[in-house]
């Protein structure tokens, strides 16, 4: 019950505290909507040619930007672990006896609400653009979406709680984010891209949620490509947590 | 250094403690106390002693190199989550509150630490009323000053208090008035059965408000005992403090002035309250022969003790400090 209670507690404080930064909010979702009023003009002329699955290009890129957004959310958890350990916060709270997976999790979970909360605002933005929704494909990929963050935040929380300095942890996450971006398919799909390219995407997991997310969005969430994103994510949610689990025991024992 | 509480009650204990970070050089040494329940204990020293240390071992954040720390019989060494709940903290440091209000921040705590929703909020309004703090209840801790988010600090130690409290300088920056109420919020907790630590270098409040006190120097227990029998010294309970005229020196001193110490013009000595009388007649006939510019006698003060445990070098400073403003104003 501790454990349960202790998150609840926390994700609350967590959630709240980021309304009370709205910067962070406001920024946060300008971004993928810049994404979408920019760069999506620059695709129209792609639709429908080699390549390119749909006519839309909104129900190819919205997608991958959702992944994108889930991937960059999760990245950016360790800034936040920084500051909590450079004002005190986590010192804080490793004085009290709150639970310490609950002290890991609560964060990443109100990052996964707000981030649900965003991509609602953004696929009712897209749908008048002529996205076209699916509910259950749509709910299906809010699922793996969490899960993308889970892996990603307690990666990043890990790295932070290793590194400590805030230069150093952005130049890991500034390397790391974007030849995975790149090789992942967020901006054009790697249908388009050469031979090379797509035999190494298969070594990003980013690569396989962006494919699922794109088959959740035309609705069809039976398809294999969405199991393989959910294997790779489930699997890679079990190592990263036992190894942050065990690096945040050491930093907040 | 031998504890001296040792009853049933004992809520800490603490033996021949030893904790270094560079070796060769003991944060703490040998460090033994055992303080029980229902009582205010003060850890005194100057910076850099090694109080904060000694806390750090005794909340579980740091490891000691040898000894033996138990809380209510529990090795908390080994466990150290005991320990996490059986003590609530006040950090030195400021807490970090902003993005939350003063009662949000309090409750917080008071359900991590177990509290059930509605007496936390119960006990977190009480606080804030008895602190005279309503007016900042419900206002973003971004707008508090200092001594407001000490005084939260304090709140939030003391919303589900633990059996033992451990307030680290809990009264810097706070005002006279709250500082009072404070300091009855403290009384409160003992009389719900806490045991309160407090950790400082303010000597006078101190002597007010603890019930006994260790003064830790360099690592170890210089002395320990109630701040009577502290400042008694076996029936020495007086002060005698005497200016010098400049350049006057003292060559004896009476027989039943004890612990005599002159820094620069000034000579400080212990007597007894019998040897009142002989000792203003001694000190008027040193102001008929121009030694003696002024004295007084008045009661020991727990400063004087500390600073005779810890301020050796402090004295030497001051003296020498206070020839050479002689020398500027001759």
């Amino acid at each position: 019950m501790k454990p349960l209670r202790d998150t609840a507690l926390l994700f609350q404080r967590e959630f709240i505290h980021a309304l009370r930064n709205p910067t962070w909010l406001i920024v946060g979702l300008m971004t993928p909507l810049l994404y979408l009023a920019l760069y999506t003009p620059l695709l129209q002329k792609l639709a429908g040619g080699p390549g390119f699955p749909t006519t839309h290009v909104l129900d190819v890129f919205l997608p991958g930007m959702l992944a994108y957004l889930a991937f960059m959310n999760g990245v950016s958890e360790g800034y936040q672990t920084i500051f909590n350990l450079k004002d005190g916060q986590i010192e804080r709270f490793r004085v009290t006896p709150a639970n310490r997976v609950a002290l890991l999790i609560s964060p990443v979970l109100a990052d996964i609400a707000w981030m649900f909360i965003f991509i609602i605002i953004l696929v009712a933005v897209a749908v008048p653009f002529g996205f076209d929704a699916h509910i259950t494909g749509l709910l299906v990929s809010l699922i793996l979406l969490a899960l993308l963050v889970m892996v990603t935040g307690a990666f990043s929380i890990a790295i932070a709680l290793i590194n400590k300095e805030i230069g150093s942890f952005a130049a890991i996450v500034n390397g790391i984010s974007l030849p995975v971006m790149l090789l992942s398919g967020v901006l054009l799909p790697l249908s388009m891209a050469p031979v090379w390219m797509r035999v190494v995407a298969h070594f990003n997991p980013l690569y396989y949620v962006v494919e699922a997310n794109r088959v959740l969005a035309a609705g069809n969430i039976w398809n294999s490509s969405v199991g393989l994103a959910f294997l790779v994510t489930l699997g890679l949610m079990v190592v990263t947590f036992w190894w942050t689990t065990r690096v945040f025991r050491k930093a907040v024992a | 250094m031998v504890a001296e509480h040792g009853t049933q009650d004992t809520v800490l204990k603490i033996d021949n403690l030893c904790k270094s970070y560079v070796k060769g050089k003991p944060v703490n040494d040998d460090i033994s106390l055992s303080l029980g329940r229902g009582e205010i204990f003060g850890l005194l020293g100057p910076n850099g002693a090694g109080k904060t240390t000694l806390v750090s071992q005794i909340i579980g954040l740091a490891k000691p190199d040898s000894g033996s720390i138990t809380i209510e019989d529990v090795d908390i060494i080994v466990k150290p989550g005991y320990a996490r709940q059986a003590c609530s903290f006040q950090a030195q440091t400021q807490v970090p509150i902003n993005g939350l209000t003063a009662v949000q921040a309090i409750e917080l705590v008071g359900r991590v630490r177990g509290g059930e929703a509605k007496t936390v909020r119960v006990r977190a309004q009480e606080l804030l009323k008895n602190l005279e703090m309503e007016e900042w209840t419900k206002k973003s801790a971004e707008t508090f000053s200092g001594g407001m988010r000490r005084l939260v600090a304090f709140c939030m130690a003391a919303v589900v208090p633990g059996r033992i409290v451990i307030l680290d300088e809990p009264t810097n920056d706070i005002d006279p008035l709250r500082r009072r109420l404070l300091w009855q919020e403290v009384r409160t907790l003992v009389a719900m059965g806490s045991m309160v630590l407090l950790v400082t270098h303010n000597v006078l409040e101190a002597e007010r408000a603890v019930d006994r006190l260790a003064i830790i120097d360099k690592g170890k227990v210089v002395s320990m005992g109630t701040p009577a029998s502290l400042k008694g010294n076996g029936g020495f309970n007086m002060r005698l403090e005497l200016t010098l005229e400049p350049k006057a020196t003292i060559q004896n001193t009476p027989e039943y002035i004890q612990n005599t110490t002159v820094t620069g013009r000034r000579l400080i000595g212990r007597l007894r309250e019998s040897d009142i009388n002989p000792t203003i007649q001694w000190a008027c006939s040193l102001k008929e022969q121009r030694i003696a510019e002024e004295y007084s006698i008045g009661p020991a003060s727990l400063e004087d003790v500390y600073l005779k445990g810890v301020g050796r070098n402090d004295s030497a400073e001051i003296a020498e400090k206070e020839a050479d403003h002689d020398r500027v104003t001759a």
